[in-house]
């Protein structure tokens, strides 16, 4: 005999009460595990998906222009890296005959490398056939050989934030035809993680390159790094990168021995001019700078030379062109040709008329002033059309009038010797200008410095000069300050699989109730199961067993029952897990945007909440234990429970605090309201006291109750309850407490808003746009409108007003989105938009900016973070920071710090974060043009807006949309994260009201004797079951009572800021079904007792 | 030797206190064998209580080989029941998950178990005649067997002192003539110290010394 012995035998014969406490610690451990399992097949199921749709995909290589081709091949190098070069753009669909469209798609130009890269057989897509995606193909109901208009943005060299970029007929349309492939899974293929389906085409190669003009080129490639390689791809591509691929070329000038360092962009940036300096300097040569320009006119005293182009160049290049060097820095030296035909001399004023793109969209003339410093003859050093960088629609023009510039050209102005000059000298500049003034008047933000000439010894032959230059200018230069980047896309993808939401974490709140029901529910029937054997504690005691003895056998028991429990409750735990998936892909899929969530079983959470289970189980046992400590060994022999603890002022500490805390909820009340207090805190402090106060009162209650004379079958039950003053209150507090919360968070939901109010979460903006190209005119300017073909007058568009942003593409960082955003999309606001002060804010970091916190992104911030704002939604729940928090993002060279100034409140912008326009530029200075749209018109002239917008942008590929329709698909993930948890609450309070007859039954056990005493006095059945069935009312209607008025208390601000609505139906509901299933278990209870028969208990012992 | 010396003993209500025991003084040696009787009320049970260290007495005290168990930390008092004291109540107060042997062997959780005191138990069990009912539970048993396996179990650690609250009072006069003879015998047997409640007076008739508690006191029965 030991206690391993004692214990399994106590064990198996009171199997009957240890069930009950088995299946309780069963239930908390199934919900917790199956909570935490829930959040680990989330993030698994978003791990699976990356991988599926990545392929073979390890790194990737995306560009914002277009590199060789042949970088693939000379990257793979036989090292194990494999590499594919592919087009990828985002692009609208249209299937011709039905006109179902589909925007926002990725259109991938591909051919056999690609399948060959992830290891798929080749469809073998004909020359002019597409490919698309399973969910794009659902979309457009598109069949085989239906035909395609896939529209893409066709990027071009020259940045259409230039003068010399387009600004038009940014897009190209491909038809095609629809192929239809088998399963495959390449058809899922992306580069960024996301849940929501796959829309893509999948298009020719060689046609799209064809398409825009591109050669062997590609925008994107694909690497395949072998896990015993790391960090081979990047080493691999930066090897195999030449500076064309940068868009940076060195041309031998064999004829003027020198080098010319160009960039397909016209431009060279600042960082690489530098780079070509110093790359010169390294070999010893001298260079210049020079920045070659238009003017549409070069005139004085009343004559012209029209469509010049002008040369600015340092002092060393002023020499060697020009052999002057002239020290004023106004000074213009003319080619003899240009200072004859106007007629000049030395120290005459000399005018340049110019254009300059304003980046909002306007084109604008300026005039500069300069002074002749000389004039040069148009041969030798100074006549060198190779000054000038190539602008195609100009340079390449084979006559003037053939210009085809994105600027207007007045053909008239051209004369016959301006042809003439055309003919013989082309691009040869008129004019030379000091380098910093001609910076000062044609400098962009893109670069000063259309060229750099390296100046060659006359023994050293140009084509090897130009290779060892070349090689020198690749090694100095850093890909990344082109926006050239290798991107782990497989670990970034998996890493942002785990999720902004972590679920397990949610579950584990919203079951919160059913595990502590469950948990309370165990413990009291481990403490009911100990009070039946009241006896054998006092036997044990007398025999000589300390009470730490017998508090050790009794835990014994009490471990190995949570043990069991928890044994028991692993597997149902996986179950828990997969109906809480499917209603994730069902009922509750407004909170995920996806069905592919699918149960993952891992070891850890089970674990965790077995032991957790475990442990808390046994703790509630070990405090049940306490009051055994009290009982006399006599009494306890006698099967009496040891008293409640009596102390002379216990009564009066539960009065003195619920008043209390009753005072404070009435302070808190007043504070609130006249404002001293935020107070929506206010409130729901207030709440939270008045539940403390009712709890406590009803305590203080069912002490004084106990000595009250009973007068009534009804009374006879209320005096029940304060037998057990601690189980009644615990009883009594869970429902309260559930209740509370269930109130309460219902009314959190999101109602619809007047979207039209400049503060609301629309801004005033009803509807709003994002087009696939950019969009470089206004839209609400009649010069704008003019420029985009959209018609005049006293239409639609002469009552809208237009917000433009712009837009650079990235992860959406709403909670529509399951994965974390590594690349959050970025809006860049416009001065214009800030200046207006529309939309609510939640929070500001700097308080004198409250007035028009969109005023913050004007900070210039001293450690070089920029500002940004973000929703609120946004900060907290997906990016996990706060206001003054800073978030690492890629710029367009490289990683940037965006500093949070202000958090917009239940806005438009949950999907992305804001800056400036300016800072926009300086991050993304690739971007040009606004993609992004809020739009403002009267309710009557909406739908034909919206029509007009999208019939004549749709080359743009502009998609307008209801800014009411885009709050609703937010609200409706936070709407269902609600409903989620009333729906586990409520469960959860069910259990403990079935819980609650349970004990009610069981206290009605230990009474039968007083039952049948009843019954031998003569007292019905119905007459006890009334008693029952009044003790059970007072718990029950004690705790719903005290739950739902606090919580009515609580939210009753955030009820009236939405307008009195509140979803009292669905809480009524589930009120009254509690209650009902509260009800119906006492009456059970109460019948089944009251029909136990009378002399068997009356002897029962 | 068991010595109580003017032993009072009261329970606090919020009426005030009731007087239990006033005084009550005894000594008793090795062997002895004392049946206390009395009306029903009059604090027999108490005074038993008070003598076998389950109650502490308002006043007075009690000593047993010179050890007075109230003077012991509880750890120490526990011990003190365990090994120094043995108890019968009238209701048997078998463990019903435990079979006799086990039953009989309870004590010794606390002692410690080894091979010997499981032969004592089987031994005890031969004495009370239940040899043949050593694996049953109590629920198999009559009233008087379950009477004899709570004396084996008093005996099992051979204690100095063996109490016995009615141990007769819920037996019939068979079992009751059963289980009284045993007990005398036993208890001389093993040297024991032996005081008995009863009402019974044939069991009284039994024991060498009789007492009377009326009105707190013990007096000559």
């Amino acid at each position: 005999m030991n206690a391993g012995v004692f214990v399994r035998r106590s064990l198996s014969h009171y199997w009957r009460s240890h069930a009950a406490v088995v299946l309780g610690v069963a239930t908390a451990v199934a919900v917790l595990g199956g909570a935490l399992l829930v959040g680990a097949s989330v993030r698994e199921s978003l791990r699976s998906l990356v991988g599926r749709r990545l392929g073979a995909v390890t790194h990737a290589v995306s560009f914002p222009s277009f590199f060789r081709e042949g970088l693939a091949a000379d990257a793979e190098r036989g090292e194990g890296l494999r590499a594919c070069p592919l087009v990828s753009l985002r692009g609208v669909v249209t299937t011709e005959a039905s006109g179902r469209r589909g925007a926002g798609i990725f259109v991938y130009g591909v051919d056999s490398r690609f399948f060959a890269f992830h290891g798929q057989p080749d469809p073998g897509l004909g020359a002019r056939e597409a490919i698309l995606s399973p969910a794009l193909a659902d979309e457009l109901l598109a069949a085989q050989g239906d035909t395609l208009l896939v529209r893409v943005e066709r990027t071009e060299d020259v940045s259409p934030a230039t003068l010399f970029g387009r600004k038009d007929d940014l897009g190209r349309t491909l038809r095609l035809k629809a192929r239809e492939a088998p399963t495959a899974a390449w058809r899922e293929f992306s580069l960024r993680p996301g849940q929501q389906e796959v829309r893509a085409v999948f298009a020719p190669l060689a046609l799209l390159q064809k398409a825009l003009d591109r050669g062997d080129q590609a925008n994107t490639l694909l690497l395949a790094e072998p896990a015993s390689a790391p960090g081979l791809a990047e080493r691999a591509v930066q090897e195999a990168l030449r500076l064309e691929d940068l868009g940076v070329r060195v041309r031998p000038l064999a004829e003027r021995r020198a080098l010319s360092v160009e960039s397909t962009r016209a431009l060279l940036t600042d960082p690489v001019a530098e780079a070509a300096r110093r790359a010169a300097a390294a070999l010893s040569r001298p260079s210049f700078e020079v920045l070659t320009y238009l003017a549409n006119g070069i005139r004085h005293a009343g004559r012209e030379v029209p469509y010049s182009l002008v040369a600015g160049l340092d002092e060393a290049g002023l020499r060697a062109v020009t052999g002057l060097a002239p020290a004023d820095p106004e000074a213009i030296v003319l080619s003899d040709w240009t200072a004859r035909d106007l007629g000049v001399r030395a120290g005459d004023p000399i005018e340049l008329d110019y254009y300059v793109w304003r980046e909002e969209g306007a084109l604008e003339t300026k005039t500069a002033t300069f002074r002749l410093a000389g004039t040069v003859p148009l041969s030798g050093s100074s006549a060198d059309p190779d000054l000038t960088p190539s602008y195609p629609g100009i340079t390449d023009s084979l006559h003037l009038s053939d210009w085809d510039p994105p600027f207007p050209v007045d053909l008239a102005r051209i004369r016959p010797r301006d042809e003439d000059y055309w003919r013989d000298h082309r691009t040869t500049p008129k004019a030379f200008v000091p380098l910093a003034r001609a910076q000062s008047l044609f400098g962009h933000r893109l670069g000063r410095v259309s060229s750099l000439r390296v100046l060659l010894p006359a023994e050293e032959p140009a084509s090897e000069a130009s290779t060892r230059y070349a090689s020198g200018l690749r090694g100095s230069l850093d890909p990344t300050a082109f926006g050239f980047f290798v991107e782990p896309v497989r670990a970034r993808g998996l890493e942002a699989a785990t999720g902004s939401t972590d679920f397990g974490e949610y579950f584990t709140y919203f079951s919160f109730f059913i595990v502590v029901s469950a948990l309370l529910l165990a413990a009291m029937f481990f403490r009911l199961g100990i009070e039946q054997r009241v006896a054998e504690i006092g036997l044990l005691q007398a025999l000589g067993f300390s009470s730490r003895r017998v508090l050790s056998l009794s835990l014994r028991e009490g471990a190995v029952l949570a043990a069991l429990g928890s044994l028991l409750g692993v597997p149902l735990a996986a179950g828990y897990a997969a109906l809480v998936l499917l209603a994730l892909r069902t009922v509750w899929r407004g909170a995920v945007g996806t069905d592919a969530l699918r149960l993952h079983v891992a070891g850890a959470p089970l674990v965790a909440a077995a032991v957790g289970g475990a442990l808390v189980a046994l703790l509630a046992v070990a405090f049940t234990l306490r009051a055994f400590r009290r009982g006399s060994v006599r009494s306890l022999l006698g099967g009496e429970l040891p008293p409640p603890r009596q102390r002379a002022a216990a009564g009066k500490l539960p009065l003195a605090l619920g008043l209390s805390a009753l005072a404070v909820a009435v302070g808190l009340l007043a504070a609130g309201a006249a404002g001293r207090v935020p107070r929506a805190g206010a409130f729901f402090g207030a709440g939270a006291c008045l539940l403390a106060a009712g709890l406590l009162l009803f305590w203080r209650w069912l002490r004084g109750h106990a000595r009250r004379p009973v007068e009534s079958l009804a009374g006879l039950g209320l005096r029940s309850a304060t037998q057990r003053p601690g189980r009644s209150l615990l009883c009594v507090s869970l429902v309260a407490g559930a209740t509370f919360i269930i109130v309460s968070v219902g009314a959190f939901r999101h109602r619809d808003e007047n979207v039209r109010d400049p503060r609301s979460g629309a801004g005033g903006y009803p509807l709003f746009a994002e087009s696939l190209l950019p969009v470089v005119y206004p839209l609400d300017t009649p010069a704008g409108r003019e420029a985009l073909g959209l018609p005049e007058g006293d239409g639609v568009f002469a009552r809208v007003s237009v917000a433009r942003f712009r837009l650079r593409p990235g992860d959406d960082a709403s909670c529509l989105n399951l994965y974390r955003p590594g690349q959050p999309r970025i809006l860049g606001a416009t001065v214009a938009f800030r200046e207006q002060g529309r939309f609510r804010f939640a929070a500001t970091a700097d308080a004198t900016a409250t007035a028009n916190p969109w005023t913050a992104l004007d900070t210039k911030l001293a450690d070089g973070a920029v500002p940004a704002i973000a929703d609120l939604n946004t900060i907290t729940y997906v990016l996990h920071k706060k206001v003054g928090d800073e978030v690492v993002v890629e710029g367009g060279r490289g990683p940037v710090r965006l500093r949070l100034v202000a958090a917009l409140s239940g806005s438009l912008f949950q999907s992305e974060l804001i800056v400036g326009e300016s800072d926009f530029l300086a991050l993304f200075p690739d971007d040009a043009g606004y993609r992004f749209f809020l739009l403002e018109a009267p309710k009557d002239a909406e739908p034909a807006l919206v029509a007009e917008l999208e019939t004549r942008l749709g080359d743009q590929g502009l998609d307008v949309a209801a800014s009411a329709d885009r709050l609703a698909a937010f609200a409706a993930v936070e709407n269902t994260y609600l409903e989620t948890f009333q729906a586990l609450g409520g469960l959860g309070l069910l259990l403990g009201t079935v819980g609650l007859g349970a004990v009610l039954l069981r206290n009605a056990l230990e009474r039968r004797r007083e039952m049948a005493l009843a019954r031998a006095v003569g007292f019905r059945r119905s007459q006890l079951r009334i008693v029952i069935l009044a003790e059970n009312l007072l718990l029950l209607v004690a705790g719903l009572g005290t739950g739902a008025l606090s919580a009515a208390v609580a939210v009753l601000p955030a009820v009236l800021e939405r307008g009195g609505h509140m979803p009292v139906l669905p809480i009524a509901t589930l009120l009254l079904a509690v209650a009902g299933a509260g009800i119906l278990a006492s009456a059970l209870a109460a019948t089944w007792v009251s029909r136990f028969p009378l002399l068997r208990s009356l002897r029962a012992d | 030797m068991l010595i109580a010396t003017d032993l009072h003993k009261s329970y606090v209500t919020p009426r005030g206190a009731i007087p239990i025991l006033a005084g009550v003084s005894l000594r008793l040696q090795p062997k002895d064998a004392l049946a206390v009787m009395g009306p029903s009320g009059t604090g027999k049970s108490t005074l038993l209580y008070v003598l076998g260290g389950l109650e502490a007495p308002t006043s007075g005290t009690v000593s047993l080989s010179g050890v007075d168990p109230y003077s012991l930390p509880e750890p120490a008092l526990a011990a003190f029941r365990n090994r120094r004291v043995g108890f019968v109540f009238q209701d048997h107060c078998l463990l019903p998950q435990l079979s006799v042997l086990e039953n009989v062997l309870l004590p010794t959780l606390v002692a410690g178990s080894d091979g010997a005191m499981t032969g004592r138990a089987k031994e005890l069990i031969a004495q009370v005649g239940l040899t043949d009912r050593i694996d049953h539970r109590p629920a198999e048993l009559s009233g008087g067997e379950k009477q004899r396996v709570a004396l084996a179990r008093a005996l099992v650690l051979s204690p100095e002192l063996l109490l016995c609250d009615e141990p007769t009072g819920n037996l019939d006069p068979r079992s009751a003539e059963t289980v009284g003879g045993m007990l005398l015998d036993l208890a001389r047997s093993q040297g024991t110290i032996l005081v008995v409640v009863t009402h019974s007076s044939d069991l009284a008739a039994r024991m060498p010394e009789r007492r009377r508690l009326l009105d707190g006191a013990l007096t000559a029965a």
